[in-house]
């Protein structure tokens, strides 16, 4: 499991809340340059899984490591110049401007009272919102975007932070089928021209299959059921280990489809 | 299309407004009593050569309109400071119980260690951190509930300005430095609390200037601006402090007064948004003149009688919040 193309590495992971196990001696690997997706069962895990992975919590017991750094060796802003995050259920006041909002992911980079200002911010600043189609956006107010339009907004300021590894929280959630695909490819384009190793939750199955490089499935008692390529390792029995149902996979052009109803 | 400039042109004018107000009411103020003054005479008495009028202004209306002004000022901007850190438009120093606590402390010193008048903003400031610290770990439950927050500030201050009222009541209002602060009456002031209130809401205001965009980084969700690489709990602390620092300056002077901290930043988002770099300023511009206004009114209103301005703006603030929370969902409305 050690070895150079792995972005994240958790080892024998353990976390509860209170007396409540959540995660129970977790071993994993998320490879670098790919998309992964964790999935699984509400309240499995997931996004404890993701918490931890951003800092937010710590681990009752083992680690997680960027590259070989362990991650509570990271201050809060050295990880914020190597990881961008877009948390599920943002909010932001809502006569923000796109692009003040969008310059805040310059924030890991300013000296104490200085604001980010200089060329090359703005031209981080610029870049991210011309890759998400934003640019158009810049003085509109947060309150006056769609749905859609706003998840790209917190996409382009994680951007500007300029990572090459960006963590999604459901990003689709509450988006209604347009958006999520736009947002999914999106998340693609991210990884495949900019090179951008990407690690999201997501819950939609075909989604999952169709957007993911590998996934991850976690039971809902915290542990790994599944790691893999999804056409690999999708199957009936897979899913009903992780969901509990029973759900019929199909083959169609290469493609794994799971019928989910 | 723009709403940037749209809103930028409303900034600008709501500024403007405010400081021709400030300076028309400053004028106003001056002249309305028992002694009439020309802005001519006023300013040839202050700058040229001695008037007996323009000296009794001086010593005895100038300290409470500069005290007006100043801790205006100084509550709006502490009450903008909370409502950002605590992510709760109805954070106000004298409803988190902070003002309470802050006039408790500085009556307790006032009634115990008389001769040490001048150390009352530091007593008043330790107070208001005494009770802001009560506030927070009572309230806390695993997250800062808004609504928890608001019950045990009421609780704070109903307990704090009852314990004010006692230690007036027990030195049978002989002492005048404590019932002055206990009922927020500031007709006694000179220039040596002009002086000493000066120095600390200059300190104060500026600091909250400096937490301005830690302010605006506290209208995300705590997660996100972790992510940011900030330590949103350091901030929290720093911005906190700062907005009790503001606060207990000016309880020690003028009493604990309430709504004016409420109030003034909705007016203030209302008309420059949310940018704390402009609602700060103008927080502390609207703030002046809101509690000058009252003051001037308090001592005119009722003549020969005088009216305190702290309960004039208790009973504005009252109708105006109430009015502010049917019309206006806004900037934190869902």
């Amino acid at each position: 499991m050690e070895n150079n193309n792995s972005c994240f590495n958790i080892r024998d992971l353990s976390f509860a809340y209170e007396n409540k196990a959540v995660l129970n001696h977790l071993n994993l690997s998320i490879p670098k340059g790919k998309i992964t997706t964790l999935i699984g069962p509400n309240g499995c895990g997931k996004s404890t899984l993701f918490q931890l992975l951003t800092k937010n919590l710590n681990p009752t017991a083992g680690e997680i490591q960027f590259g070989n750094i362990p991650l509570e060796d990271m201050s809060l802003k050295e990880f914020a110049r190597r990881v961008a995050i877009v948390h599920q259920n943002n909010t932001a006041p809502g006569d923000l401007t796109v692009e003040r909002l969008v310059a805040y992911g310059r924030i890991p980079y300013t000296k104490m009272g200085r604001s980010p200002s200089s060329l090359e911010d703005q031209k981080l600043i610029e870049r991210a919102m011309k890759i998400t189609g934003i640019t158009g956006l810049r003085n509109r107010s947060i309150q006056n975007l769609s749905g859609g339009q706003r998840q790209r907004v917190w996409i382009a300021m994680a951007l500007a932070q300029g990572t090459k590894v960006l963590l999604l929280d459901e990003p689709t959630t509450y988006l209604d089928v347009r958006y999520q695909i736009q947002i999914l490819h999106l998340v693609r384009m991210l990884n495949r021209k900019c090179g951008i190793t990407i690690v999201m939750v997501l819950h939609d199955m075909n989604q999952t299959i169709q957007y993911s490089d590998e996934i991850i499935a976690l039971s809902s008692k915290g542990t790994v059921v599944a790691q893999g390529d999804p056409k690999e390792v999708v199957s009936t029995q897979m899913l009903e280990q992780v969901y509990g149902v029973h759900l019929d996979v199909i083959d169609h052009d290469d493609k794994k489809i799971v019928m989910n109803f | 299309m723009s709403t940037l400039r749209k809103s930028t042109g409303k900034a600008v004018a709501a500024f403007a407004v405010v400081m021709i107000a400030l300076v028309v009411l400053f004028f106003l103020s001056v002249n309305l009593g028992s002694i009439q003054l020309s802005p001519m005479q006023l300013l040839r008495g202050l700058f040229v050569k001695y008037d007996p009028d323009v000296t009794t202004v001086y010593d005895l209306r100038f300290p409470r309109i500069l005290i007006s002004m100043m801790a205006g000022a100084s509550l709006a901007v502490a009450g903008a400071l909370f409502q950002a850190v605590l992510k709760n438009p109805l954070a106000d120093p004298g409803l988190l119980g902070i003002s309470s606590g802050a006039g408790f402390a500085a009556v307790l010193a006032a009634s115990v260690f008389p001769q040490l008048y001048f150390a009352a903003p530091l007593f008043s400031f330790l107070g208001g951190l005494l009770v802001f610290g009560l506030v927070y770990s009572l309230a806390w439950k695993g997250s800062l509930s808004p609504l928890r927050i608001i019950l045990m500030g009421i609780a704070m201050q109903a307990l704090f300005s009852g314990l004010s009222e006692a230690v007036n009541s027990m030195s049978g209002g002989n002492l005048s430095g404590v019932a002055s602060i206990v009922e927020g009456n500031i007709t006694m002031k000179t220039w040596k609390d002009v002086h000493m209130l000066f120095g600390v809401s200059l300190v104060g205001l500026i600091l909250a200037f400096v937490c301005a965009k830690w302010c605006n980084l506290c209208g995300l969700e705590d997660k996100t601006v972790r992510g940011l690489g900030v330590n949103i709990d350091m901030v929290r602390f720093a911005v906190s402090v700062t907005a009790v620092f503001l606060v207990g300056g000016c309880t020690a002077i003028v009493g604990p007064v309430s709504f004016i901290g409420l109030l003034i930043p909705h007016i203030g988002r209302m008309f420059v948004g949310s940018e704390h770099k402009l609602l700060i300023p103008f927080s502390a511009l609207a703030g002046g003149l809101l509690f000058l206004l009252a003051d001037t009114l308090g001592r005119t209103l009722i003549r020969p009688y005088e009216m305190n301005a702290s309960v004039i703006l208790s009973v504005v603030g009252g109708i105006a919040f109430v009015l502010l929370l049917r019309k206006n969902g806004g900037i934190y409305g869902k």
